[in-house]
């Protein structure tokens, strides 16, 4: 057992923007590039959300999509879900924010 | 110990509330508040014996350690207890009524006396725990609903 203050690996994600449920910007700084593909990926796909990867920086699924960018020192990453119900959105939403925060990269979590 | 119970009707057929929570333990996360990290799942198929590691926000403080599955009998009932750690039994009952399912969740749980002293009395903490239980079922039904 280990008790702590704070998560081993956890990012810093902040919401810098809500528009309406499922629209989102975050903003995470980062010491080297994140790949941001297979944290919410698999957060999506837990969620049988279908998600399918646009390009290098980008992910749609059945509610919508999440772009991002890949900076050195820190992402930018828009969640705009506009399709399913408010609470539906929302609830995905702060699903991903927490896998943003929290998910360990593919390779340490399994 | 102390337990709590909470039960929520979800517009989904059985199996897919089952497995929904029983084969993939990695979307926990999801619905379960303060559970913020699940790792290590193996074997990667749900049975009696698969274990998981966890990190759990218990009100302030992270508390970290193993789960191991304790009991499954698809699609009827699912339990899992955590075996290091903060020491806790969690049983969800699956009930299907037309075209929904009758989800019921029982945690039985210790409570560190490092967090009773913070909370000042149980009474406080098994309401908050109470709270919590609601929140994860009613966030359970919104993922799990069209």
């Amino acid at each position: 057992m280990s008790v702590r203050l704070f998560h081993k690996g956890a990012r810093i994600v902040l919401v810098v923007r809500r528009e309406s449920a499922g629209i989102q910007s975050w903003w995470s700084p980062h010491v080297a590039p994140c790949d941001w593909a297979p944290i919410l990926g698999a957060r999506l796909e837990l969620l049988a959300l279908s998600p399918s990867s646009e390009g290098h920086a980008a992910l749609a699924c059945s509610l919508g999509r999440i772009e991002w960018t890949a900076g050195w020192h820190w992402s930018t990453i828009s969640v705009r879900l506009e399709r399913g119900s408010e609470t539906k959105r929302t609830l995905v939403t702060a699903a991903l924010l927490k896998a943003a925060r929290y998910a360990l990269p593919a390779t340490q979590a399994n | 110990m102390p337990t709590v119970t909470q039960t929520v009707d979800i517009s989904a057929p059985v199996d897919r509330v089952y497995s929904f929570i029983a084969d993939r333990p990695e979307g926990a996360p999801s619905f379960i508040p303060g559970l913020n990290r699940i790792a290590n799942v193996s074997p990667t198929k749900a049975d009696v014996g698969q274990t998981w590691e966890y990190e759990f926000n218990w009100f302030g403080l992270v508390i970290s350690g193993q789960t191991r599955c304790t009991a499954l009998d698809r699609p009827r009932s699912y339990q899992f207890q955590t075996i290091t750690g903060n020491r806790s039994t969690w049983s969800y009952r699956f009930e299907p009524k037309d075209a929904t399912t009758r989800v019921t969740l029982d945690v039985e749980y210790d409570v560190p006396q490092n967090m009773l002293a913070r909370y000042a009395s149980q009474g406080t903490l098994e309401k908050m725990n109470q709270e919590r239980a609601a929140e994860a079922l009613s966030t359970l039904k919104g993922l799990l609903e069209e």
